[in-house]
């Protein structure tokens, strides 16, 4: 497909986390309840300035590619950044309530979060007498008492509470309400989660085009990679998408002419989940459950193997596609992403003249002997297989753009007791994308929480979350089924049961994040 | 024990033993000859499809599932949930007609293999239940060939107290399909019951166990496209093969889990493969959490199956449980109030089971593909649009090339000579019967 035929868009006019996102040590986000629209304009016109666009953040990104092919350090950057998004009832107080019209047919953004919605367990009272954490009325954000009406999302290289301080100030005082929740997040050494796993990985590519410093040039540079089966890439196993997939009033296709008016373009839904990580259990359980594998198949299974195959990479990033087994040197960039599931992939050459080897399919893809049916990266994009919902181009366009970041401090495995281990810990997931219900909730709900798709076999054991009907509101095993690497005809696959649950959602709210020609639209006088 | 192909979900629908038992017999011999049919139609040296009649399958079930939602229509209906869920609802028509003159029958256009129909005490009024289906027209035709009685009490028990025997039986002769005649007076599939009034088995004329064993046993041939590349992508695969439909969630995705299977990418050991007995088309589940109340609390117990067992559904029921303080008027689905069975349908997913043997069959020859598919004129993306599948060398009609994957079938005099031994086709018998593929689904002509 030609350039030419990819949209011009506004890189001005778009906050940067959505596009490219903010590649900055730290994260600190903050929320306010507050409906009343004179103090909600006194708040938007007082952040307008200080919000970062696309057009910065890939300033950035710039800054970084060069460090990264000179192999020296990123700089580090003494400015804060700042992006902003809005719950419905801000939205509605503003008088744009054609944000929530934008959303798909679930009214997920109109009708908040909810059990139904998420999968998420719908008892406020576990089994024992004790409130259930991963209730909404406990969430520490977005419960009733906790309501995120605006969510501010600020980086920093250093200090991100220092720099804000002044703008979450001014922002409590024009809305007459302290935040309802505050939380930093962190890079952690080796850009890892806690579970001790590189996320984010794998993202779609925007297509269109910017200018930038008064050059025109591609959103998402296009590294020679072949197009296979009418799918488009940028890096290795980076589908180019059209940008309406994440930008309200942009083309879903080439084909779409659709506009909207300009304050309602250039936004993008954004979910947030504050996801709480049991480390220890995660660690302890694999550990058992490996023994029982082991002991069943009659084939060793270590912990950390057990824990790849729940993630569907090595904690060296290496996929299992990849590598049978945890490869001695980790890949590089071109290699970590470039495999599918049911297809071999070739070696390549790209571009610059940078080879790039093939990669192998799973010799029994329904049963995933290579790489379980039920590892996280399989279950949230299976890339070149069939689904319960289509095809590749189908699970592509469920993709969202994934902003998460870690907050609290790493795990100390070396020393169990470190008062550091009783801290809270987890992702701050944020993902953005122009339909909730058919995006995030479809990965979410449809395939992390079902044990029978995209593909049958299991539930995602990392992410996912079994809250049967009849189970009272809590949450029940999840199960799958594991097959060892050798197809053997009489294999049957032996059954796996994770107990609930590593990861609770503990907060989290369905936002928009406006344009910045929102923002001018509905804000008052700036403030000075 | 002789191996004896059971009732989908191994439904036990008869309570006279010996009338059972004939019925069971006359089951097995039915099931069976259509594996039979099929495996005789694969091309020398490609046998990878087995029937248990044959030879055991060692492994377990090997799960395949999809949504419910008919997806051509969900394709033409995208920006607009309520155009999509009354689409849904419509009747087409199919045309069963023995000789020259048409016989239309009604059908529904839900074609993926689930189909549904919202009960209302009042034409305008409120839904007060939604009943889903996902049994075969052939158990019903065979059933009501041993035990008509049987049928009617069923029809009382699970549609409507009104059902008369002779509110079921055929005005005149039709063909049910290629080689089964149903004679005047005999059970008419499409009755009122199982139409305008109500559901109580499969009615779209591709959901068939026919349709499902044809499918299966195709999509263990292994494709190349016109460049010798085995061609492992779902649409691909079901817009090369003849198999199937190319448009839906169940019949590619079934056809590309079954190819991968048979014959894996990675090369190496092939396995045969089979539909597991009792051969089915099944409602697998619910979404959880997917019917709320007002407030957004999850509703357990309104949803059941009450033909067949978990995992094997046949028919399932979705209304009030008893005591329920309310009704489906006050349910919500996603959010949304529920005024459609559509609603529901987009939240069910579907299931059918494989199973497989090593039973040291030669690797198969990759085969050219025998069909490709035309798209529309426009310039939306390959997922968003429906296609027409077309036997080669039949061009794509219109003024440009609208072959979405050219590469499939290449220069048409290079496939045309090529073909493999087939048997009749399925498509060819539902453009005959005088259904034809317009915006969303089979419509009359």
């Amino acid at each position: 497909m030609s350039n030419e035929t990819e949209p011009m868009l506004d890189a001005g006019d778009i906050q940067g986390n959505i596009i490219p996102g903010f590649s900055r040590a730290q994260r600190y986000l903050v929320a306010f309840s507050c409906t009343d629209k004179p103090r909600l304009q006194a708040a938007l016109a007082r952040l307008r300035p200080h919000l970062t666009t696309m057009s910065e953040a890939i300033g950035h990104r710039d800054e970084r590619k060069r460090a990264f092919l000179m192999k020296v350090r990123a700089p580090t950057r003494s400015d804060l950044w700042v992006n902003l998004a809005l719950g419905v009832g801000a939205t509605n107080a503003l008088g744009a309530t054609g944000v929530a019209d934008m959303d798909d047919e679930d009214g997920s953004f109109a009708q908040g979060m909810s059990p139904g919605l998420l999968g998420d367990p719908f008892a406020a009272v576990l089994s024992n007498g004790l409130p259930n954490p991963a209730h909404r009325s406990h969430w520490r954000v977005g419960s009733p008492s906790s309501r995120v009406d605006l969510l501010l999302i600020f980086a920093h290289d250093e200090n991100v509470v220092m720099a804000a301080k002044q703008i979450v100030d001014d922002c409590s005082r024009l809305l007459a309400s302290e935040p309802v929740y505050s939380e930093e997040g962190h890079v952690l050494s080796g850009e890892i989660e806690h579970f001790g796993f590189r996320d984010g990985i794998s993202q779609p590519g925007v297509r269109g085009r910017i200018m930038q410093d008064g050059v025109e040039r591609l959103i998402t540079t296009r590294y020679g990679v072949p197009s296979r089966q009418g799918i488009d890439f940028g890096k290795t196993g980076q589908p180019l998408v059209w940008p309406g997939q994440f930008l309200t009033g942009q083309p879903t296709s080439e084909a779409d002419r659709s506009v909207l008016a300009p304050e309602l373009t250039n936004g993008s839904f954004l979910v947030f989940r504050r996801l709480l990580q049991n480390v220890k259990a995660f660690y302890e359980d694999t550990e058992g459950m490996s023994r029982e594998l082991s002991a069943a198949t009659g084939r060793p299974l270590s912990g950390s193997d057990l824990r790849a195959k729940i993630v569907g990479r090595y904690t060296s990033v290496g996929s299992l596609m990849r590598h049978e087994n945890e490869p001695a040197q980790p890949e590089g960039p071109n290699e970590i992403n470039y495999f599918e599931f049911g297809t071999e992939l070739p070696a390549l050459v790209l571009d610059d003249g940078t080879a790039v080897s093939g990669s192998a399919a799973d010799p029994d893809v329904l049963r995933g002997r290579r790489c379980p049916v039920w590892a996280h990266t399989r279950k949230v994009n299976p890339r070149d297989l069939g689904t319960n919902r289509g095809g590749p181009l189908d699970t592509i366009s469920f993709q969202m753009l994934r902003r998460g970041i870690p907050f609290g401090p790493a795990y100390n495995h070396s020393d169990p007791d470190n008062p550091v281990n009783q801290y809270e810990r987890g992702l701050l997931f944020l993902s953005y994308q122009t339909k909730i219900a058919r995006q995030f909730s479809i990965l979410n709900h449809d395939w992390m929480n079902n044990r029978d798709a995209p593909q049958a076999g299991g539930f995602d054991l990392l992410v996912g979350q079994n809250v049967p009907d009849d189970a009272g509101g809590l949450y029940a095993t999840k199960t799958a089924t594991f097959f060892v690497s050798s197809i053997n005809a009489a294999d049957t696959g032996t059954g796996l049961a994770a107990p609930p649950q590593w990861i609770i959602p503990t907060g989290g709210a369905f936002l928009f994040a406006p344009s910045l020609a929102f923002v001018d639209k509905f804000s008052a006088e700036r403030d000075t | 024990m002789a191996f004896k192909y059971l009732p989908p979900a191994n439904i036990d629908d008869i309570n006279d033993p010996a009338t059972k038992e004939a019925f069971l017999d006359d089951w097995d011999r039915s099931i069976s000859s259509s594996f039979s049919r099929e495996i005789a139609n694969l091309p020398a040296n490609n046998t990878l499809f087995f029937s248990e009649s044959t030879s055991p399958a060692t492994s377990g079930d090997l799960p395949i599932t999809w949504n419910a939602f008919p997806k051509p229509i969900a394709r033409d209906n995208p920006d607009d949930a309520t155009a999509r869920w009354n689409a849904a609802d419509q009747l087409g028509s199919v045309d069963r007609s023995t000789g020259n003159l048409p016989v239309p029958m009604p059908c529904r256009l839900q074609d993926e293999y689930c189909e549904w129909f919202a009960y209302r005490d009042t034409p305008a009024g409120p839904i007060v239940r939604i009943v889903f289906t996902a049994e075969a027209p052939e158990y019903w035709i065979m059933l009501a060939k041993h035990d008509f009685d049987r049928v009617v009490k069923l029809y009382q028990d699970h549609v409507s107290a009104s059902v008369q025997a002779d509110d079921l039986r055929l005005p005149q002769d039709i063909a049910f399909s290629e080689d089964l005649l149903l004679k005047k007076g005999t059970y008419n599939p499409y009755n009122k019951w199982n139409t305008t009034n109500g559901v109580m088995h499969l009615t779209h004329p591709a959901n068939t166990l026919g349709a499902e064993i044809n499918l299966a046993a195709r999509a263990t041939i292994p494709r190349r496209d016109a460049n010798g590349n085995r061609v492992t992508e779902v649409r691909r695969l079901a817009c090369g093969s003849n198999f199937g439909d190319p448009n839906r969630s169940s019949d590619p995705n079934i056809g590309n889990g079954v190819n991968l299977t048979a014959m894996p990418a990675a090369g190496g050991s092939t396995q045969s493969i089979t539909l597991a007995n009792p051969v089915g088309l099944y409602i697998d589940r619910l979404a959880s959490g997917a019917i709320t109340d007002e407030d957004g609390n999850p509703l357990a117990g309104w949803f059941k199956i009450v033909r067949g067992v978990t995992g094997r559904g046949l028919m399932a029921v979705l209304e009030p449980p008893q005591g329920a303080a309310f009704g489906l008027d006050k349910v919500r689905i996603g959010n949304k109030k529920l005024t459609h069975g559509g609603q529901v349908a987009e939240r069910i997913q579907m299931v059918l089971y494989g199973k497989t043997a090593n039973l040291g069959q030669p690797v198969p020859k990759l085969q050219p593909c025998k069909r490709h598919c035309c798209r529309p004129d426009n310039k939306l993306e390959i997922d968003k649009v429906n296609l027409d599948q077309k036997d080669t060398p039949n061009p794509c009609s219109g003024t440009k090339p609208t072959d979405p994957f050219p590469e499939l079938t290449g220069a048409p005099q290079e496939v045309a000579h090529a073909l493999v031994h087939d048997a009749p086709d399925p498509g060819a018998t539902i453009k005959r019967l005088g259904l034809t593929r317009l915006a969303g689904g089979w419509h009359v002509k």
